[in-house]
């Protein structure tokens, strides 16, 4: 049987990249801060070696791009920023979503029924 | 250094070595991803300790890094014997055709199209200003010139329309070849076999178009060996694994 920590992981690693694309849709931010974003989201709550890994690879598939910035707390930090591919991708899985979402609910609802 | 230098050091040092033995390409990169990352947290007011223990140990990190890139739905630079196979008898192929053909399309295009300019021209001012003496049209008249000019001009024209197609197709043939290579599935045998310690127990993949698959990987499959290798699948994607 699935334990209770295994299934929140799994439903989690399916909803990180999205969550991770829509907070980059607004603003560019770096690593440690959309940590402390998801931080604050409950179940969403990744750490760092999940959520790095994942970063560097929207990063090579081209959905979000690097940029130096100057920081006044330290060295200039690399921020992360969403492409127009990535904004794509964003709009498409967010479509997908709202339909598994509407799938799973109308069969919590109704069961056998639907 | 200072001691929480050295402690840094000595764990992006050995994050480096796991990620060599993972093979995991552009391990550079990560390692200067991972050292700004630990910088961030420092700025932010963590401790060194507190950051680097926020990481995990630098082998799970390496880990963590190795599955999430081999999920990657576009592979980086992976090159298939196949695609290079295509790409080069595209290249022997069009090599030789072209030898022949742009040589000729490019000499019957310059001819008919100055033939046809020069001829309309000399034609029109020897019909309407003046006789050219210098211009040999013994058994031509200036208005056959001028007649014969307008299908030697298109017919020049036709010739570089030609070449343009060609040339245009040939461009497109190489991009189509070039995305092909940039695209060849990662071979599913790879991901299997990419780390012997790390349990995973099925893999699903989509090949395109076709329903989602599923393989459960036999407890028993010696580590690190390939227990299928999937040729031309599209790029696969590890179901579960534990600790993520």
């Amino acid at each position: 049987m699935v334990s209770d920590s295994d299934w929140i992981a799994q439903w989690r690693r399916g909803a990180l990249e999205l969550c991770v694309l829509r907070i980059l849709r607004d603003r560019m931010s770096y690593g440690y801060e959309i940590v402390a974003v998801l931080s604050r989201l409950g179940p969403l709550a990744a750490g760092e070696n999940t959520v790095y890994p994942l970063l560097r690879r929207l990063r090579n598939e081209g959905l979000l791009e690097a940029v130096m910035v100057e920081s006044s707390k330290g060295p200039p930090r690399q921020y992360l920023r969403i492409t127009a591919v990535g904004l794509e991708q964003l709009a498409a899985r967010l479509a997908e979503w709202a339909e598994l979402q509407d799938s799973v609910s109308q069969c919590l609802e109704r069961g056998s029924e639907v | 250094m200072t001691p929480d230098g050295a402690d840094e050091e000595a764990y992006l040092s050995k994050f480096r070595a796991a990620l060599h033995r993972l093979k995991v390409a552009g391990a550079s990169g990560i390692v200067a991803d991972v050292r700004g990352h630990i910088a961030e947290a420092a700025a932010d007011g963590r401790s060194l300790e507190q950051a680097l223990s926020a990481l995990g140990p630098p082998e799970g990190l390496a880990r963590a890094y190795a599955v999430e890139l081999a999920l990657s739905s576009i592979p980086q630079n992976r090159w298939s014997f196949r695609a290079l196979a295509r790409l080069a008898s595209l290249l022997i192929g069009a090599s030789l055709v072209s030898l022949l053909l742009v040589p000729s399309l490019t000499f019957l295009a310059f001819t008919f199209l100055v033939t046809g300019a020069f001829s309309f021209v000399f034609a029109l001012i020897e019909l309407l200003i003046v006789d050219l003496p210098f211009i040999q049209n013994d058994h031509i008249s200036p208005l056959q010139a001028l007649g014969a000019s307008i299908p030697i001009f298109a017919a020049g024209c036709l010739f570089v329309w030609v070449l343009w197609r060609y040339l245009r197709y040939l461009a497109a043939s190489a991009r189509k070849e070039i995305a092909h290579l940039r695209a060849a599935p990662v071979p599913l045998m790879r991901v299997i076999a990419f780390d012997s310690a790390f349990p995973v127990s099925s893999i699903s993949w989509t090949p395109r178009g076709d329903a989602r698959q599923t393989w459960s990987l036999p407890a028993s499959s010696p580590p690190g060996r390939p227990v299928r290798a999937a040729e031309g699948e599209d790029p696969c994607r590890l179901e579960r694994y534990p600790g993520h």
